[in-house]
């Protein structure tokens, strides 16, 4: 079982909104990391919390609607249940980590959020242009900063493809 | 001065609806509305397109029972085509429709209902949540999350994915079950079944702290309606539409599901978007009929499985006929949990289940289809009817809340009497009023994105607009 968790959320039908889904269809990809488990999903649910306690590293990818479109934001992400609200069934990265810890025990030591900004979220299955040019810095992003946790080579390519 | 109260939106459901009280003189609750706020036009927008496409269109009115969708409109394609599907197709369908089954009731059970049985009614509404339930009860909470996990992997190993899978098609499916998939479901079912049988266990000793809930959600007397397998059994899939009276005794029986226009009237109300349908013979509102996890149990003999026909025998001796109080939703969802996991575990042991002939082909043969099959909340109709070349040019679908609506509304007043009252409003109250319409565990909507996050919001109103009090919660 992977060490190393992505977890990209996002509608495919929901133009930008897919963006987290291009961007793990790189990371899927790509020879160059052995140790990755990379999922999609719609959205975060309670049911991930078991899987999520169960590597050392998570990173969850999204689009976002706060950010400038094709700007990428990578950050950790800390559980907090406050975040959690009167969820039900959908929940935000640290409300999941938070679950997880309460579930299972732990969660993630290095669990980080990397958001892409989202231009159009209207119903059609295209990226906006410059949401789509962001994918491989994005794809980079990543694989940076996973090579770094191991002291490998960081990746020498910056051109995935989605 | 009689006044409104609207609760808007209301929390742990899914989709966006809310509800308005009106309170006479003495702020006595004299009327109650519940309103479905969204419109979502697929009977109008399928119209033009392919039948064929109608499956995976159709899944998409909803994101927590896409897979009843399908089927039901598989079915009605079927129909079009005027096709008997191979024997494995079928029961290759049921495993996905049992599977769905348990997510969807898990969901409902674990995560939008059981922090109010465990939590209390007037508990802090942070804390109603799951965290709240795992801090009370860690191996409820951690059994909910995956007994909804069990459901979702059934969805995803046979269709490819967890959710909007397209592998029920017109004419059966579209790729036979493999040995390694049969398997890999086989090894989760003994966990399934402990964790389900854990939480009735659990409901059950419970019960008695619910008797003010039971004895005021929803338990007036109404007909119930579902379909029933040959034998008397559950029919999820299946089988012919009955209806019963809150005696427990048959209306009416072996209705054709394909003819649902005789017998299901359908009326429209100025205030919501939600239809009101009714048993056509007793005429509106006199025709009140419930569907779903607690009609279904009251319309049957037996469930139809070893385990869930025991905890049947022992639900079906809570009245002397049908089992009225709409409270016990939750207790017929459990069991039907039960039922679902069983069921799942026989058909996959069944020595033909790896069968290739998974379907059908067949060309357009008929203008006119209906498929009718049990969704999580109750009976799903699909009707559609096409010109020569296979285009749509009408679709009328009955959705399983829809049927519960006259029942909800009239369940929200009979709680809003007995628990709203006075001038001062508390968070228990209203919490009531929301927690009859879980119990129906209506599903408004597709969009999924957006609950949980939005606030509760209560306002007074003065019959003259203004506003007396209100009450918001994040």
């Amino acid at each position: 079982m992977a060490r190393t968790l992505i977890l990209a959320c996002g509608n495919p039908l929901r133009g930008d909104d897919a963006v987290g889904w291009h961007i793990a269809a790189a990371l899927q990809d790509n020879p160059s990391w052995p140790d990755i488990e990379v999922e999609t999903a719609h959205q975060l649910g309670p049911e991930m919390a078991e899987r999520i306690s169960q590597v050392g590293i998570v990173i969850f990818v999204d689009a976002s609607v706060t950010h400038e479109p094709g700007s990428i934001r990578f950050e950790r992400v800390s559980p907090s249940r406050s975040a959690s609200g009167a969820f039900t069934h959908e929940l935000n990265p640290a409300a999941l980590l938070a679950l997880a810890e309460a579930l299972y025990g732990r969660s993630p030591a290095r669990a980080f959020a990397l958001n892409v900004g989202a231009k159009s979220l209207e119903l059609n299955e295209d990226l906006t242009e410059s949401v789509r040019a962001s994918i491989p810095e994005a794809v980079h992003t990543i694989l940076g900063y996973l090579a770094r946790q191991v002291s490998l080579p960081k990746p020498a390519t910056r051109t995935a493809t989605a | 001065m009689g006044r409104k109260i609207i609760i808007d939106p209301v929390t742990r459901l899914e989709g966006h609806g809310k509800i308005t009280l009106v309170t006479d003189d003495q702020g006595e609750v004299q009327e109650a509305y519940f309103h479905v706020t969204q419109l979502r036009g697929f009977e109008k927008f399928c119209e033009g397109r392919p039948f064929s496409e109608m499956p995976n269109l159709m899944a998409r009115i909803c994101g927590i029972c896409p897979v009843s969708h399908l089927i039901a409109s598989a079915k009605a394609c079927d129909a079009l085509l005027a096709v008997r599907i191979p024997h494995v197709a079928r029961r290759l369908r049921q495993v996905m429709n049992l599977a769905q089954v348990v997510q969807s009731h898990a969901l409902s059970f674990f995560y939008l209902s059981s922090p109010d049985l465990l939590l209390g009614m007037d508990s802090d509404p942070s804390q109603r949540n799951l965290f709240g339930v795992m801090q009370a009860n860690p191996e409820l909470g951690r059994g909910g999350v995956r007994l909804r996990r069990f459901g979702q992997q059934i969805i995803e190993l046979l269709g490819g994915k967890r959710v909007h899978p397209g592998w029920v098609v017109p004419g059966g499916v579209n790729e036979p079950l493999s040995a390694e998939k049969r398997d890999r479901i086989l090894k989760m079912i003994p966990e399934a079944l402990a964790t389900t049988q854990h939480a009735i266990a659990w409901f059950k000793q419970n019960l008695e702290t619910y008797r003010r809930e039971i004895r005021t959600f929803a338990n007036f007397p109404t007909l119930f309606m579902g379909l029933v397998a040959p034998d008397d059994r559950l029919g999820f899939y299946e089988g012919d539409l009955r209806f019963t009276d809150a005696r427990g005794k048959i209306v009416a029986d072996k209705l054709d599901p394909s003819r649902y226009a005789e017998f299901i009237g359908e009326l429209v109300e100025p205030y919501t978007y939600m239809k009101f349908p009714y048993y056509k013979p007793m005429g509106y509102p006199d025709g009140i009929y419930r569907v779903g996890p607690l009609a279904r149990l009251n319309i049957v003999n037996r469930c139809g499985s070893e385990l869930a026909d025991q905890e049947f025998a022992e639900f079906r001796q809570l009245e002397r006929g049908a089992v009225l109080s709409s409270f016990h939703y939750h207790y017929a969802r459990l069991i039907e949990m039960l039922f679902a996991v069983e069921k799942i575990e026989l058909f996959l042991n069944e020595p033909d289940i790896l069968s290739p002939h998974v379907r059908a082909s067949a060309s357009l043969n008929e203008l006119e289809g209906v498929g009718v099959a049990e969704a999580p909340r109750g009976t799903l109709i699909h009707h559609y009817r096409v010109n020569e070349e296979g285009l749509m040019t009408f679709a009328n679908l009955i959705i399983a809340t829809g049927h519960n609506n006259l029942a909800m509304n009239r369940g929200i007043l009979q709680a809003a009497k007995h628990f709203v009252r006075g001038t001062k409003l508390t968070d228990g109250m209203l919490n009531r009023v929301e927690a009859v319409i879980r119990c129906f565990d209506p599903c408004l909507s597709c969009s999924t994105h957006a609950i949980g996050q939005m606030p509760l919001v209560v306002r007074l109103v003065a019959p003259d607009g203004t506003q007396l009090d209100e009450m918001r919660r994040n």
